[in-house]
């Protein structure tokens, strides 16, 4: 029985050895097959999609979209890519508030022809102001690329009111403590996700015998207070997150405001006539698109995020961009005529 | 809540089954060492076995072994291991005894292919498990690499280990991600297990006595990461003699000086520094200046009976200093010790301690580079653990133990507002495992819990932090043997970099942000092995692994109050088989994988960088003379999954500040990719090739190895620069050599 288990064994072991070595050379065969080269290109064939970009403002009574398509360069690098995007079979509508409005195909001249030299396509709805609180829906349609839609509500009008202990302050910071604050209390509408304000001095200034308009942006206090009050290295606020109460405490330190004057009138405009008009300040309320938009382009600006890779928002169906809106209210103080500094 | 009335009672149930077994009656044992007789050095994975029974013992990894419970009388105890002389020792059992029998074997001229084909040296426990290899450190020498031999280099070769490119040892196993691998080295945790940005590790082959690997299931007392451990234990130093031993090889010089101490105690003590940037820099293809060193000392001593003690120290650094100043400087350092030891303190009962500590810390020196930003990351790990091991029958035994550590994870970076950052944590990490294992006839089963029991007194689910480890096996017909396995794992630490890197330079660990629960895979394998002729073996398994709870990139962040991450979940699954012949002199090694792996991001499905559908294996290693070997190994691999360019658009940027007239801006050109990870890049092949002497001359043990790699100068595909259009590839044929002289 041994003597058979073993002659079996070994039996096994040759049927076994042969066919080892039979792998032997197709493996060989393959090896020499696959050894081919091929070339890599890591580009799909471009599938054409619209790209549509529109901000809906309350500030303007012209509406303005730009609709495009994506492209693939000929070479690598996109910025060689000089080609005309423009899509010329488009309409564009918009829809809400009970009405449906045409944008009409316009063109102007491009601003900056570094690198594309034709005009630029813009479609334009004239006379149109989007109402805060409602909704509209983007419509885009080309024969060629398809239809993109896109749906942005705008948010409501915010509420801005000057606390009274800052009066005193606005109309007279010189003579005001420099650490002192200027408060606003914002009441943001619940549909906007985002926001910022500006503070500004606006004032007149006489150049060449012209009265001229100017303003001068209040910064904020800078993350290292600085009892100095520098203008040199300003911090403005960007587009923010809306808190969940939708309230939002503005606060500026006297001092900056001090800095301003005292630069306007003792180092800019030493020799010549200046009149402090007044103090505005800008609230402007991103809807939940721009928002997106807006902070996915500041990715690295996040000064917590320990994430590396590169998002892009876009809320469009059936296209890539941007369809958001904004709302901008804004707040002015009339200053005094015997405005300490005007001369 | 999941099933969490049914672990509580498998907690209870193996806590009874330890109390009946501690009252059964004991009869006599035979327990000991198994010792190399000329070095003294403890052999592990011996089997010691009974003539004329079917009792036996395998030495555990410090050679120790134990037979209970045998009957009264005298008996023949066998000591064997290939490589060795086989040493029998006649004894007489009295009722009641328990008798100390050490073994010496003297050693026979080890044979390359036999250790490789044949290989033996097995515990007992592990040869019923699915999912694990163990390496030897001929094995590891028997791979071609580039330069010199490599721990992490040769594992690759194991079915189930996937790596990204040639120019690193960083891989990725069954699907799972490259922070999800344990790295212990004699115990000490390693987190950053690399040399040459990845290319080499920090393990030295000539100080390893063998590689434990688990690919998935692996058992309780391992833990801590969802996808692998690599246990790497050291030798010991000679106990016999002084010796030593200098290497040369194209990219390091290798001193190492072993012999006795005092009375019977050993030190082991071997240094690597590289020499020359040139030979890395003609590996990868780009001027990298890149220098490391590495060095471990290690003190053993035998006191007398089962008694030892080890103290391992490593130490490594790697420095990449560019002389151009906007390209950032690089530092890595290691430093880790375990101290341990083993004894017998009762019948029945062999107990191993471990004091362990490690030092990660690596740092980015951005000088004035303008895109990339200052870094340091460090982890401190320190802790006890111990573990005993109670025979409890012919059959059977339990092993349970604790461990106590303490991981200490700082990072620090810059972020581009120049606004510097810091992300500290320290956590004490508590755990306890029992396990029991036993053999029924053709049935082993092994099988206890592993209890995160820091996580669970803080609220952690039970049911994550109760961890049951499953491993059964049944003889099914001669050798061939079916296997099933199941685990369930946690990870709490994570490394940050973007997942889609080719490669990761500066890896920092951070904890897994509050606001997600601990990664978390559950792995089940089943698995068939036996011999298909007298010279031929096969292992075939078959796994699926469930990634319950992943990290992953919070795509829809937006705001910095937004979470960086949140949960997703993965899914991989695959087959392996492994089959090793042995034609005359020709040993043949086959690993082949087929394999799928998904991440799931809140609804966005895709493959992740380093899934692999095919992975292909082929060694051979020959003998042709004594003192002459020479290896073949051929790799294949399909391509790795990408993203493909489908074309740029030109995104407005907004300017700096709202509101503004964006609407007439040309902005800047973004890139669009297809769906994510959608397309395959070609396949990955290469043919590389060994040949190593050994000759004596002038009264030294000379040793020239000279390694061939990708023969057939295949271009494989490294990555593709998509600004410039112009591909870079992996490594070229390169010519290798090393020399070997020891005293």
């Amino acid at each position: 029985m041994i003597g058979n288990e073993t002659s079996g064994a070994l039996r096994k072991a040759g049927v076994f050895t042969i066919l080892i070595r039979a792998l032997i050379i197709p493996v060989l065969v393959t090896v020499w097959i696959v050894a081919c080269n091929n070339p890599f290109d890591p580009r799909a064939p471009l599938e054409q999609q619209l790209v549509v970009f529109s901000v809906l403002s309350t500030d303007r009574n012209v509406q303005f979209v730009r609709v495009n398509s994506n492209y693939m360069p000929t070479g690598f690098d996109p910025n060689t890519y000089d080609g005309d995007n423009a899509v010329r079979d488009v309409s564009v509508s918009i829809t809400g508030d009970g009405k449906s409005l045409f944008f009409r195909d316009t063109t102007v001249a491009r601003p900056d022809t570094s690198r594309y030299k034709l005009p630029l396509r813009i479609y334009t709805l004239g006379h149109f102001v989007p109402v805060g609180g409602k909704s509209y829906n983007l419509l885009v349609s080309s024969p060629s690329l398809g239809v993109a839609s896109a749906s942005v509500t705008v948010p409501s009008k915010s509420v801005i009111v000057l606390d009274p202990l800052s009066w005193p302050r606005m109309s007279d910071p010189i003579s005001s403590r420099p650490d002192e604050v200027i408060q606003f209390n914002v009441d943001l509408s619940t549909i906007a996700k985002g926001y910022t304000y500006h503070m500004f001095i606006c004032y007149d200034v006489l150049k060449n015998a012209r009265w001229q308009e100017e303003r001068f942006e209040v910064p904020l206090t800078p993350t290292d207070p600085d009892t100095t009050y520098s203008l040199d290295r300003p911090e403005y606020l960007q587009l923010t997150q809306s808190p969940q109460t939708s309230k939002v405490f503005v606060q500026f330190k006297v001092g900056y405001m001090q800095s301003i004057i005292k630069k306007l009138t003792k180092v800019q405009y030493v020799d010549t006539h200046l009149i402090y008009k007044w103090i505005v300040l800008v609230v402007l309320q991103a809807d939940q698109n721009l928002f997106g938009y807006y902070k996915s382009l500041r990715t690295y600006q996040d000064p917590l995020s320990i994430r590396l890779d590169q998002p892009v928002y876009s809320k469009i169906d059936g296209g890539i961009g941007l369809v958001g809106a904004y709302s901008l209210d804004s707040l002015t103080f009339v200053l005094p005529e015997n405005f300490n500094g005007n001369r | 809540m999941r099933a969490s009335h049914s672990y509580r009672l498998s907690v209870l149930f193996v806590l009874a089954v330890v109390f009946v077994q501690h009252l059964c009656a004991q009869t006599a044992n035979i327990y000991g060492v198994v010792v190399d007789s000329l070095t003294k050095q403890r052999i592990p994975f011996a089997n010691v076995s009974v003539i004329g029974t079917n009792r036996g013992a395998a030495s555990n990894n410090i050679g120790f072994y134990y037979i209970p419970k045998l009957a009264p009388g005298t008996y023949q105890i066998e000591a064997r291991l290939m490589g060795y002389v086989s040493v029998m020792k006649k004894v007489s059992l009295n009722d009641d005894q328990a008798l100390e029998l050490n073994f010496e074997l003297p050693a026979t001229a080890i044979e390359i292919q036999e250790v490789l084909v044949n290989a033996p040296r097995k515990r007992l426990e592990l040869e019923m498990s699915t999912s694990v290899h163990v390496v030897q450190k001929q094995e590891l020498k028997s791979v071609p690499v580039a330069a010199q031999q490599d721990l992490l280099q040769s594992l690759k070769i194991l079915p189930g280990i996937v790596s990204t490119s040639d120019v690193s040892s960083r891989f990725y196993v069954r699907g799972g991600a490259g922070d999800q691998n344990l790295f212990l080295f004699d115990g000490i945790r390693i987190y950053y297990p690399f040399h040459a940005l990845g290319i080499f590790s920090t393990f030295n082959p000539n100080v390893v006595d063998n590689v434990e690997v688990y690919t998935g299931a692996f058992p309780p007392g391992l833990g801590g990461r969802l996808s692998s451990v690599v246990n790497v234990l050291t030798r010991d130093g000679r106990a016999d003699k002084l010796t030593g031993s200098a290497n040369i090889n194209f990219l390091s010089t290798e001193v190492e000086i072993e012999g006795p101490v005092i009375g019977s105690s050993s030190l082991l003590v071997d240094a690597r520094k590289s020499i020359s940037s040139q030979t890395y820099s003609r590996i990868v293809g780009q001027n990298i200046p890149v220098s490391f060193y590495d060095a471990t000392l290690k003190f053993s001593t035998q006191p007398g009976g089962v008694q030892k003690f080890d103290a391992t120290f490593l130490s490594s650094g790697d420095r990449l200093q560019s002389s151009s100043p906007d390209q950032p400087d690089y530092s890595w350092r290691n430093n880790g010790f375990a101290v341990a030891g083993s004894t017998m303190p009762g019948e029945q009962l062999f107990l191993q301690w471990l004091v362990f500590g490690s030092a990660y810390y690596a740092e980015r020196n951005a000088k004035t580079s303008k895109l990339i930003s200052r870094a340091s990351t460090s982890v401190k790990h320190y802790g006890l653990r111990t573990s005993a091991t109670l025979y409890t029958g012919p059959e059977d035994l339990y092993y349970f133990g604790f461990e106590f550590g303490v991981p200490s994870l700082d990072y620090s970076y810059v972020n581009t507002l120049g606004m510097p950052q810091r992300l500290s944590t320290t956590f004490i990490e508590p755990l306890a495992w029992v396990r029991y294992m036993a053999k029924y006839e053709g049935l082993e089963f092994d099988g206890g819990l592993h209890i995160e029991v820091g996580s669970l007194m803080t609220g952690g689910n039970f049911a994550d932090e109760v961890q049951p480890r499953l491993n059964v096996s049944g003889l099914l017909l001669g050798t061939w043997r079916a296997k099933v396995s199941f685990g369930r794992f946690t990870q709490r630490m994570l490394t940050v970099g973007n997942e889609d890197d080719v490669i990761s330079i500066f890896d920092a660990w951070i904890k897994v942000p509050e606001n997600i629960p601990p990664e978390q895979a559950d792995h089940y394998v089943v698995g068939l092995s036996g011999n298909l002729s007298e010279q031929t073996s096969l292992n075939l398994e078959a796994y699926i692994k469930n990634f319950n709870s992943l990290v992953v990139f919070n795509r829809d962040k937006v705001d910095p109050t937004d979470p960086d991450y949140v949960q997703g979940t993965g899914k991989s699954s695959g087959v392996e088989l492994m089959l090793r012949s042995k034609i005359d002199w020709i040993d043949l090694y086959l690993a082949y994988s087929l394999s799928w792996a998904r991440v799931d991001n809140q609804g966005l499905m895709y493959y992740p960088r380093y899934d692999r559908r095919h992975h292909l294996n082929l060694m051979a290693v020959a003998q042709p003379a004594k003192g002459l070997s020479m290896s073949l190994r051929w790799e294949y691999g399909s391509g790795f999954p990408f993203s493909q360019t489908v074309g740029y658009f030109d995104q407005l940027t907004l300017g700096n500040a709202l509101p503004g007239q964006f609407e007439l801006e040309n902005g800047s050109p973004y890139l669009m990719l297809g769906a994510k990870n959608a397309a395959r890049l070609p396949a990955y092949h290469r043919l590389d090739a060994n040949f190593a002497c050994v000759f004596t001359l002038l009264g030294f043990d000379v040793s020239l190895g000279l390694d061939f790699l990708n023969l057939y100068d295949n271009k494989n595909f490294f990555y593709f620069d998509r600004k410039i259009g112009q591909s870079v590839n992996m490594l070229p044929f390169y010519p290798s050599a090393s020399l070997t002289i020891k005293y």
